[in-house]
């Protein structure tokens, strides 16, 4: 079973908070909005995407 | 003839010989059909198919789409009926790239053919509701709304929607979401899965639609019979930038290696240095490449623009380049600053002074905008930018010798 994390750049405005609560999957580029380092999400990096997921204020991260 | 849209569009009469007028999708070159009668003396009665029946010949016709993605019709045909839920129909009509106006003058021309190409969708996808999203060009309109009074079907609604202007709102995210809530920008929801009024929804270009009704008359074979293996039928194009008419649409039958189809506009001002393909959102091609792009159908909306000898391409890209970025939406953010801020960088990369730095900086920014959108509009503008560096590699050693071949201030490719 793979994890994806998914990305709504609509929703997105650039708070960077998730690259705060995911730094190994989430960066931010120079205007703060997030670069996804890999869409696939495996054990190690679950709990970071998911405290990422759920402190988006945009809900702009879904996870599936 | 003047579709009243800013620009004159011509229609081009096709190939001359009758027996290619036949098949094709305008069949005499420049009469209006505004009337019923009229039309129906064209083309005859519309076939009585059933929907699997439109599906098999949509199909093994091999039509793609003609407003810029060219997929392949019958999968988004396929996709909605597998949601065994009732569809919507949407016939884009908004052609927001702006040279372009084959669009507009295939619904000046031929409305009838559209409003039937429209029914055979909403049959095969069981659709009982059908929008015209266009903009507000009177005549347009007008030619629409006289068409709909004379062709009514009775299991099938059909309404026109105006949207506000504005290069992203004829994606088709960005029809849904102005028939939803008025609002024409692109959304992350595709019309597929949740469309008008939360409907599976598909939209097709309206030329893919005046398609579909050739194909019910013509049958798949004829239609095959025109274009080539890779993309099957006519297309219709609108030729722009440095010929004598520009603006002029015309039906090509069969990509050739000699450009004929040049001649509709009045040939070329001067030698093709390059083309434009595919809109402002397109791509810049040397002209060895013009021909394979026709023979496999990568030509997107069927913009052909002939940028000629004495302009420069590198200007004309920085112009584009900036009309693109004024039409982002604001609402990604790699869009919104990303594009504006590799703007500001052209000059410097690509004018006559150009400094290695912001050369650099340059390729850096398109590496970090493209794929980063809501929509592909960052994409496109940063792909037209990549070819134009590739295209005018030549423009850009005179650049560094602080030379440019541009002989007049005379743009190209107006914005
Ligand atoms: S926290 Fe949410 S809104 Fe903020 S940058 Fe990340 S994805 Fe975008
Ligand atoms: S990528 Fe640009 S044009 Fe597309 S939705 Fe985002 S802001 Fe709008």
């Amino acid at each position: 079973m793979h994890t994806r994390l998914a990305l709504d750049r609509i929703a997105c405005n650039g708070h960077g908070i998730c690259a705060l609560m995911a730094p190994s999957c989430i960066t931010l580029d120079r205007w703060g909005y997030p670069i996804i380092i890999s869409e696939e999400i495996d054990e190690n990096t679950l709990r970071e995407a998911k405290r990422a997921t759920k402190a988006c204020p945009a809900r702009a991260l879904t996870l599936s | 003839m003047s579709t009243g849209v800013g620009q004159a569009a011509t229609f081009a009469g096709a190939d001359s010989s009758s027996e290619v007028s036949e098949l094709s999708l305008l069949r005499n070159g420049q009469a209006y059909l505004w009337d019923l009668q009229a039309h129906r003396e064209l083309y005859g009665l519309l076939p009585d198919l059933s929907a699997d029946e439109i599906v098999d010949r949509v199909r093994s016709a091999g039509l793609t789409g003609r407003g810029g993605a060219g997929f392949p019709a019958h999968l988004k045909i396929a996709a909605a009926r597998a949601r065994g839920r009732h569809a919507v129909v949407v016939a884009n009509g908004s052609e927001s790239e702006p040279a372009s106006l084959k669009d507009k003058a295939l619904m000046l021309h031929r409305p009838f053919l559209i409003i039937e190409g429209a029914w055979l969708a909403a049959k095969a996808v069981s659709a009982s509701k059908i929008y015209f999203y266009i903009h507000d060009y009177r005549h347009v309109h007008a030619s629409l709304q006289r068409a709909l009074s004379q062709l009514r079907q009775q299991d099938v609604s059909i309404e026109i929607a105006i949207a506000p202007n504005g290069y992203v709102s004829g994606e088709s995210s960005a029809a849904v979401n102005f028939l939803n809530n008025q609002i024409a920008l692109p959304t992350f929801s595709r019309p597929i899965d949740t469309g008008v009024n939360g409907a599976p929804t598909v939209v097709f270009n309206v030329e893919t639609l005046a398609q579909m009704a050739s194909i019910a008359r013509i049958g798949s074979a004829a239609f095959r019979s025109l274009g080539t293996p890779n993309s099957p039928g006519s297309r219709l194009l609108t030729l722009s930038g440095g010929v004598f008419s520009p603006g002029t649409v015309v039906e090509l039958l069969h990509p050739s290696p000699t450009m004929e189809v040049l001649e509709a506009a009045g040939g070329a001002t001067a030698e093709p240095l390059a083309y434009l393909i595919g809109g402002y959102g397109g791509r810049f091609v040397p002209p060895f490449e013009l021909l394979g792009a026709e023979e496999n159908g990568s030509l997107g909306c069927g913009l052909v623009g002939v940028v000629p000898e004495g302009a420069c391409g590198l200007n004309e890209a920085q112009r584009l380049f900036g009309f693109l970025a004024s039409q982002s939406a604001k609402q990604c953010g790699p869009c919104q600053f990303g594009l504006p801020a590799l703007q500001a960088k052209l000059p410097a990369a690509l004018g006559t002074r150009p400094s290695r730095r912001a050369e650099r900086s340059v390729i850096r920014l398109i590496r970090e905008i493209a794929g980063r959108g809501g929509c592909s509009h960052p994409d496109a503008a940063t792909a037209m930018l990549n070819s134009a560096i590739a295209t005018f590699s030549e423009e850009v050693h005179l650049h560094r010798n602080r030379k440019c071949s541009a002989k007049g201030p005379q743009p190209v490719f107006k914005v």
